[in-house]
């Protein structure tokens, strides 16, 4: 080795050293959101993200840095959130990619996320299979997490709160199973049919509707048909259109279980009040589920003028989350910074989160129980949005529609 | 009239030459745009070969495309079959497919081939809706192979996939089969009357438009890691396609190339202005149209 | 054994016997002319030889071996070469690629063969393309494409050579030079038939002719025999006799001018339809303008509607018409019957009528439907047929029909008599009288049957390669011309 190539090896290596300290001591701190703008969840995700960046600048940012937001619309297509997702570690230089609640997005994301070594949380995707492929091969993809129940841990909230409340207090006996065909929906109601019978409901029936139906009078008519007393549901890509038509044929049965976009003042809305008396998971409402949940619902509310959708909240305490872990590890660096998250103990808006871990089949995703948190039921009751279940949560009792057999 | 047509191929070296050193002048994500363009470049070509030379409109290349496209990814996500036996055996469909479904209107005299193509398009994207669970519906599809994570290697494999399909296409359009589809699209009846069995050359021609078509979509769909019906089926992309041939120049198979160029990078330029861009890019197209009848291909060719 | 033979070919389109039963025989290194006015068929025949219709009956044999069923380009490579009178050459290439594209071989050939443009050159030099070669089609005078296009059915080395009217369209001179170009042609070892319309045009050019008139062959023989044959001279000349049978009716001279066409010039691109047009009709008149295929009287027709620009002026009742649109034109009351009739083939006879009446009160409107019924006997019988399933004297009789619901002050006929059988013409001949002597209409008819022209017009301007000959009346055409026209 000459001379001249050592003393080039030392200045790289000093400047590798040093530099980043040196030169980006108040470099921003890029984080990538990809979202369905347009949307009720995936504005609410912009939104939640763009609340809890400010918080964090306001107080200083992450150790004296800010955090710099770009914000992509993936227009709901797989190759346009691709194309977002190389723009944003290309050409943005970002630190993580958050967002989506798209699951075929998400899936399509994930592999990028691999490839370019980029961190990706998806905070509104709710298929299992996100965090199935972490679980089985976790060195490619540990990039990945899940900051959102899964569709089963979502059905099983919905079974959990039939059984505690409906069961018990009204004495409901039978359901139809209705949801949307789509990725997330197919372990939703698969965990729906095997749930729904231990809670002592007996499924009358099960369909699945394409995502562009606009006219659900011959499926509600079929579902009456059978006579349930519920209507379990999975609906996020839709939800406007069945509100509406269900509240003016007064069809009698109630309808609970998923209805994604149900969860924000705007739908109410939208759907003229015809939402009310719709019971909906998800996973934050504006109810001491947290401490800090009611002052971030105000806060948003406040800041955005409507009450966020479930991406909101997610999205909210997914940046802090993301925030504490760079903190933990001092570094962006993407190894680290993954070992930070592995080890977030966080209480968020949402509830408290821990990422399981790798030997989990829901390795990354957040951590789901009691003692964790198990999301909430939500029902619209004269225009204000009262959060039914779970009881240390409630703000209100459940009522059932006056056109629903009781 | 031999000067033009090699100028046009000495303008395809330039580019070429140029387009080498796009990976050391500008970021990952504008190679990553260039990548892009080049795929896109030729889909241009292909339709340019069958539409300037055989004189048939194809108002439904993205059928030979997304059938390309797709074919390959669902070949990649449910079966263990090499990526590169994917992209050919997509190349194959494509090919396939559009003769069965499509080639035999070329024998028909009239509009019908545009119209079948138009349909088929059509049926392939209502197709690709109904079984969302196989194709991923509107939201697309996500692959699990792709060519390569290095922005450089992607942009040298379109690179060379460009050059090497213009290759082609320029042989066959500057060889005799070149001329016996320009005279038949010219006068059909002359064209036969002079011995050709016209219907042979327009299926051929249609067959490589096909050929290059489906390797191109099914390459880009392993570039970019997923498929979606408004990347590589919609008729939307039809239409960029045919308004890129006649910007850059018809009838040249290189003129394509330099308009798939201007409408990708230009739509990128412009992605700031959202839904708006489309309105402008179509505007520019048409300036371009004005000044330039010929495309932007007749600016260096002018002097002849 | 001869190299085509015919053999008692039919061809039907839809319910018009175009080709009648029609058998001949072309020996090899013969030259054969096939005449026939306009409308009598020979296209049809040509259409048949080459493969671009397919007969309904009847057999061609081509060396022998049965090739009705082949497709053009079959036929083309068994030895048949066709030129056509409409082309469209390749317009990008210049003229040696135009031959070369002639010489190429219908093989997927990524190359071309080594002396293919020596071979190219040869041919363009022996009919005199020399100057030319490296010219585009567009830089080109009509009569040297048509020599390229010659060129290009030589360059397949027939056995036997199609030529579709070599003459249309060109001057004077070019066709002189034509004609010498085909007369050296002679001496190659190849059959050629030349299907015209004109007999004077071919008659020294070829061994033998097969006149044919209305899908028939109605003489077969030399040159001198068919012109001398009497109902060859009928169909080109019409039955003498028969022309004082008309009621004449002569129109005071001094009536009003209604139409005063100037032209002084009119031209399809390089091709000039029209020189020094000058012609007047005059109120209540019966005038008419005869001429061969291609003379110009469609073109002039088509001036006066304003459907072609032209050089000139035309004026309806002392005011220029030439900027006006076609509709103004026939709002002024001038009606046109043209040549291809232009019925909506897929409504009823009733519904045509009905459409030319769109502007009309409802009571009107049905007034002069039956008005013209009761001209038409036959179209109030088939007033809900199909205009496509009427025969095709019935639909140039609804073709006029509906020229005359709409009350014109003249009206234009072109080519009414095109295609039709001699009785047909008897009734459309009526028809003209009629309308002529019982309604008073100004009448404007366009023909090349002299026959059927000369027995109702009071007037008769002869056209010729765009350029008028005569402006006479009928006793003077009759003296001039009548006889001389067709010998």
């Amino acid at each position: 080795m000459s001379v001249f190539k050592k003393i080039a090896l030392i200045v790289a290596v000093f400047a590798f050293v040093f530099l980043p300290r040196l030169v980006f001591a108040a470099e921003p701190i890029n984080i990538g959101i990809i979202a369905e703008q347009g949307t009720l969840v995936g504005d609410s995700i912009v939104n939640g993200a763009k609340l809890a960046a400010d918080q964090i600048n306001a107080k200083g940012g992450i150790d004296g840095r800010p955090i710099k937001l770009f914000i992509y619309d993936d227009h709901m297509r797989a190759t346009d959130a691709v194309q977002a997702f190389q723009r944003a570690v290309y050409d943005h230089h970002v630190v993580a990619v958050v967002g989506s609640w798209i699951s075929e997005v998400a899936l399509a994301l994930e592999p990028w996320a691999a490839r370019l070594h980029t961190i990706y949380i998806t905070t509104g995707a709710a298929d299992p299979k996100i965090t199935q492929v972490v679980h089985n091969n976790y060195n490619m993809y540990k990039y990945v997490f899940q900051l959102k129940y899964n569709a089963t841990e979502m059905a099983q909230t919905v079974c959990n709160f039939i059984r505690d409340d409906l069961v018990k207090q009204y004495g409901y006996k039978t359901a139809f199973v209705a949801s949307e065909n789509a990725a997330w929906t197919e372990p939703l109601d698969a965990e729906y049919l095997k749930c729904l019978p231990q809670t002592g409901i007996k499924v009358v029936g099960h369909m699945r509707f394409a995502p562009n139906t606009t006219d659900f009078t011959p499926i509600f008519t079929d579902i009456k048909s059978k006579n349930p007393d519920l209507l379990v549901t999975g609906w996020a890509h839709t939800g406007l259109q069945q509100t509406v038509q269900w509240h003016e044929a007064k069809y009698p049965f109630l309808i609970v279980g998923i209805n994604a976009q149900a969860s924000t003042s705007d739908f109410w809305k939208k759907s003229n009040g015809a939402t009310e008396g719709i019971i909906s998971q998800a996973e934050g409402s504006p109810a001491p589920i947290t401490p800090k949940t009611i002052p971030f619902v105000k806060e948003y509310e406040k800041v955005f003028g409507i009450t966020p959708a479930y991406g909101g909240y997610t999205t909210y305490d997914a940046i802090y989350v993301l925030a504490q872990a760079i903190k933990r590890a001092k570094s962006t660096n993407t190894d680290a910074l993954i070992k930070a998250l592995e080890a977030t103990n966080y209480i968020g808006v949402m509830g408290h989160i821990e990422f399981y871990g790798k030997e989990s089949p829901y390795a990354h995703g957040i951590k789901y129980g009691p003692s964790y948190a198990t999301g909430v039921m939500l029902q619209w009751q004269h225009g204000k949005l009262e959060t039914v279940w779970p009881p240390h949560a409630a703000t209100a009792k459940v009522i059932i529609p006056s056109f629903v057999k009781k | 009239m031999l000067i033009p047509k090699d100028r046009s191929i000495i303008i395809g070296i330039v580019i070429f030459i140029l387009l080498i050193f796009v990976p050391y002048i500008f970021s990952s994500y504008v190679v990553g745009v260039f990548t892009i363009a080049l795929y896109f470049a030729v889909f241009v070509m292909s339709w340019d070969l069958l539409f300037g030379y055989s004189g048939e409109v194809n108002f439904g290349s993205t059928f030979q495309i997304g059938i390309g496209a797709y074919t390959a990814a669902i070949l990649n996500i449910n079966t263990h079959i090499p990526l590169a036996l994917c992209i050919v055996l997509g190349a194959v469909a494509a090919i396939l497919s559009g003769l069965i479904l499509v080639a035999p209107a070329l024998r028909l005299k009239g509009p019908y081939f545009g119209l079948i193509t138009l349909v088929s398009v059509l049926l392939l994207e209502q197709f690709v809706t109904i079984f969302a669970q196989y194709t991923g519906g509107e939201i697309g599809l996500s692959v699990p192979g792709i060519i390569s994570v290095s922005s450089k290697i992607n942009y040298y494999m379109a690179l060379l996939f460009c050059a090497f399909s213009a290759m082609v296409m320029l042989v066959i359009a500057r060889s005799p089969i070149g001329l016996i589809l320009q005279a038949s699209a010219q006068d059909p009846i002359e064209a036969e009357s002079l011995g050709f069995n016209i219907t042979k050359y327009k299926v051929l021609a249609f067959g490589i438009s096909a050929l290059f078509s489906g390797l191109s979509g099914a390459l880009l769909v392993f570039y970019l890691g997923t498929a979606s019906v408004s990347l590589v089926v919609s008729i939307a992309v039809v239409l960029q396609i045919i308004i890129s041939a006649i910007i850059g120049g018809r009838r040249t198979i290189i003129g394509p190339i330099l308009g798939a160029f201007f409408i990708i990078l230009l739509r990128e330029w412009l992605q700031p202005l959202g839904q708006l861009s489309y309105v402008v890019v179509s505007i520019m197209g048409l300036i371009v149209l004005l000044f330039l009848p010929d495309g932007i291909i007749s600016l260096f060719l002018r002097k002849n | 054994m001869a190299l085509l033979e015919v053999k008692n070919l039919d061809k039907y389109f839809g319910g018009i016997h175009a080709t009648d039963n029609v058998s001949f025989e072309i020996n090899k290194n013969e030259i054969v002319g096939l005449i026939g006015p306009n409308g009598a068929g020979k296209s049809t025949i040509m259409h048949l030889l080459i493969g671009l219709y397919k007969p309904t009956g009847g057999i061609i044999k081509f060396n022998g071996e049965e090739i009705q069923h082949l497709s053009i380009h079959k036929r083309i490579k068994k030895g048949i070469a066709v030129m056509f009178q409409h082309s469209r050459p390749l317009s990008r290439q210049t003229v040696l690629e135009n031959i070369e594209l002639s010489l190429l071989e219908d093989k997927f050939q990524f190359f071309y063969k080594k002396g293919i443009k020596e071979q190219a050159i040869q041919i363009a030099k022996k009919l005199g393309l020399e100057l030319v070669y490296n010219k585009r089609p567009s830089e080109l005078a009509f009569g040297i494409i048509r020599r390229m296009e010659l060129a290009k059915a030589l360059a397949l080395n027939p056995k036997l050579l199609l030529l579709d009217e070599p003459f249309a369209g060109l001057s004077h001179l070019e066709v002189e030079e034509f004609s010498k170009l085909i007369r050296s042609l002679t001496k190659e070892n190849f059959s050629i038939i030349i299907v015209d319309h004109n007999v004077k045009a071919v008659k020294d050019l070829v061994d033998k002719i097969i006149a044919i008139h209305a899908g028939k062959i109605i003489s077969t023989g030399t040159p001198e025999e068919v012109i001398s044959n009497k109902e060859v001279k009928r169909v080109f000349l019409g039955e003498q006799t028969k022309i004082e049978n008309s009621n004449q009716k002569q129109t005071d001279l001094n009536a009003k001018i209604l139409l005063e066409v100037n032209i002084t010039s009119l031209s399809y691109n390089k091709a000039q339809a029209l020189r020094n047009v000058d012609l007047i009709v005059k109120e209540g008149q019966f005038v008419s303008v005869v001429g061969l295929n291609g003379a110009g009287k469609t073109s002039l027709f088509k001036a006066i509607f304003s459907f072609v620009n032209y050089e000139g002026d035309i004026k309806w009742q002392g005011k220029s018409i030439k900027h006006l649109k076609t509709a103004e034109i026939v709002n002024l009351g001038i009606s046109f019957v043209p040549e291809t009739r232009e019925l909506f083939k897929f409504m009823s006879t009733e519904e045509n009528l009905n459409l030319a009446l769109q502007k009309v009160e409802k009571n009107e409107a049905k007034k002069r439907i039956e008005e013209v019924y009761s001209i038409f006997p036959r179209l109030a019988e088939r007033k809900k047929q199909l205009a496509s399933t009427l025969s095709g004297g019935e639909q140039q009789m609804l073709t006029i029909a509906r020229a005359l619901v709409q009350k014109p002050k003249m009206i234009v006929l072109d080519e009414p008599t095109l295609g039709l059988a001699p009785i047909v013409l008897e009734d459309i001949s009526k028809v003209l009288d009629y309308m002529h002597t019982q309604m008073n209409l100004t009448i404007l008819l366009g023909e090349q049957n002299l026959h059927f022209a000369l027995r109702h017009s009071e007037k008769v301007y002869l056209l010729e390669h765009g350029n008028l000959i005569c402006d006479c009346t009928m006793e003077e055409f009759k003296e001039r011309i009548g006889e001389k026209y067709l010998a």
